[in-house]
């Protein structure tokens, strides 16, 4: 039998809430604070190795290999930019072909920047192929030691590029970023990503 | 004659009104959750400059501290918060005599020094903000400057955009 509770017990329970004023004035401080301090645009590098280095890099670091012997082809891949579009050249040929050809700009006047990219994942298909290897170069100033793809041509990541000293640096910028990958699938295969920027002949 | 109130509204006994913290606290819980996702100490490293306008790309590398220099349409510029010092004025860039820019050649120079003295390893890395506006000739006459003064690796500040 349960007992029964006393007569005395007459006080009734009370409400108590939780003083939330001190957490409401530390959110009010926080969140100014936070506002101020986070960025909306977000900024990234976009890393550009001159001539010289890029040759380094190229030249540098690894002991001749097995089929080093083979590397003597250059593809000399150049894209210039010119008023009526993008002229796209290898093995340094400057005769109409399928070797030199140009892209006109489209209607609306840009660039016509989906062509060259599947022209250069065509050029990266036909003429450069899959790696062959990895080797690794070292930076000379940093002692750095990176690991690059070895194709059958020695420039097989390399595009030169030139353009009329009107062009804007965010056109550049753009061709930059067009030699770099294509996404073929979800993957992202590397096209010329090593650009050098030459002066316009 | 006024009337006379109603006998209900008479007896209506008044309620205390209080002040609900408790949705505010939810939205303030939500807010500070975000903000504290989307911020990163990376940002801190490199502020847009308000003298140029960037260009976007679609690149993933994150920014870091080097030595850093603005070309705007004024000129190049030394990379400071405000009042910038002039390093190559526009008419030094449009001189079609210089292919090095005596002006930038002279304060990379200086910095190359200032690190070899102080011990630490010269990197040769440099951070340009570019306006977006910017020509071509410009541009490669800046790169040039670069080279000639042991600069070999240049990082192009972009704004990042979504592929």
């Amino acid at each position: 039998m349960a007992f029964r509770p006393s007569d005395k017990r007459t006080n009734e329970d009370q409400d108590t809430e939780i003083n939330i004023t001190p957490i409401m004035n530390l959110m009010v401080v926080l969140i100014p604070l936070l506002l101020s301090a986070s960025k909306f645009t977000e900024l990234a590098l976009l890393e550009y190795l001159p001539p010289a280095e890029a040759v380094a890099a190229e030249t540098a670091g690894a002991p001749p290999s097995e089929g080093e012997g083979d590397k003597i082809e250059k593809i000399n891949l150049l894209l210039n930019l010119v008023e009526s579009g993008i002229q796209v050249s290898i093995f340094e040929s400057v005769e109409e072909g399928p070797n030199f050809y140009e892209i006109p700009r489209l209607s609306s006047g840009n660039y016509n920047w989906s062509t060259l990219k599947d022209s250069l994942w065509s050029i990266k298909q036909t003429h450069v192929g899959e790696p062959i290897g990895t080797e690794d170069v070292t930076n000379e100033l940093t002692g750095e030691i990176t690991q690059i793809s070895k194709y059958r041509v020695i420039d097989g990541e390399e595009a030169s590029i030139t353009a009329v000293s009107s062009t804007t640096f965010q056109t550049i910028i753009k061709v930059m970023d067009t030699c770099r990958y294509k996404t073929v699938g979800n993957v992202q295969k590397p096209l010329f990503p090593f650009t050098i920027l030459k002066q316009f002949q | 004659m006024a009337f006379a109130p109603s006998k209900g509204k008479k007896n209506k006994k008044k309620e205390e009104a209080g002040l609900s913290l408790n949705s505010m606290m939810d939205m303030m819980t939500i807010i500070l959750l975000f903000l504290l996702k989307s911020m990163s100490t990376s940002g801190a490293l490199i502020r847009p400059s308000p003298y140029l306008e960037l260009p976007k790309a679609e690149r993933i590398m994150e920014p870091k501290k080097a030595v850093a220099i603005l070309i705007t349409a004024d000129g190049v510029l030394e990379d400071m918060e405000s009042d910038p010092r002039v390093l190559s004025a526009r008419a030094e860039i449009d001189d079609p005599e210089n292919v090095i820019l005596p002006g930038l050649e002279g304060f990379l120079n200086e910095n190359r020094e200032f690190v070899l003295k102080t011990g630490r390893p010269f990197k040769g890395e440099i951070t340009i903000q570019c306006d977006k506006g910017v020509t071509y000739d410009w541009l490669l006459k800046v790169i040039n400057t670069c080279g000639q003064t042991e600069f070999a690796t240049i990082d192009f500040v972009v704004i990042k955009v979504e592929t």
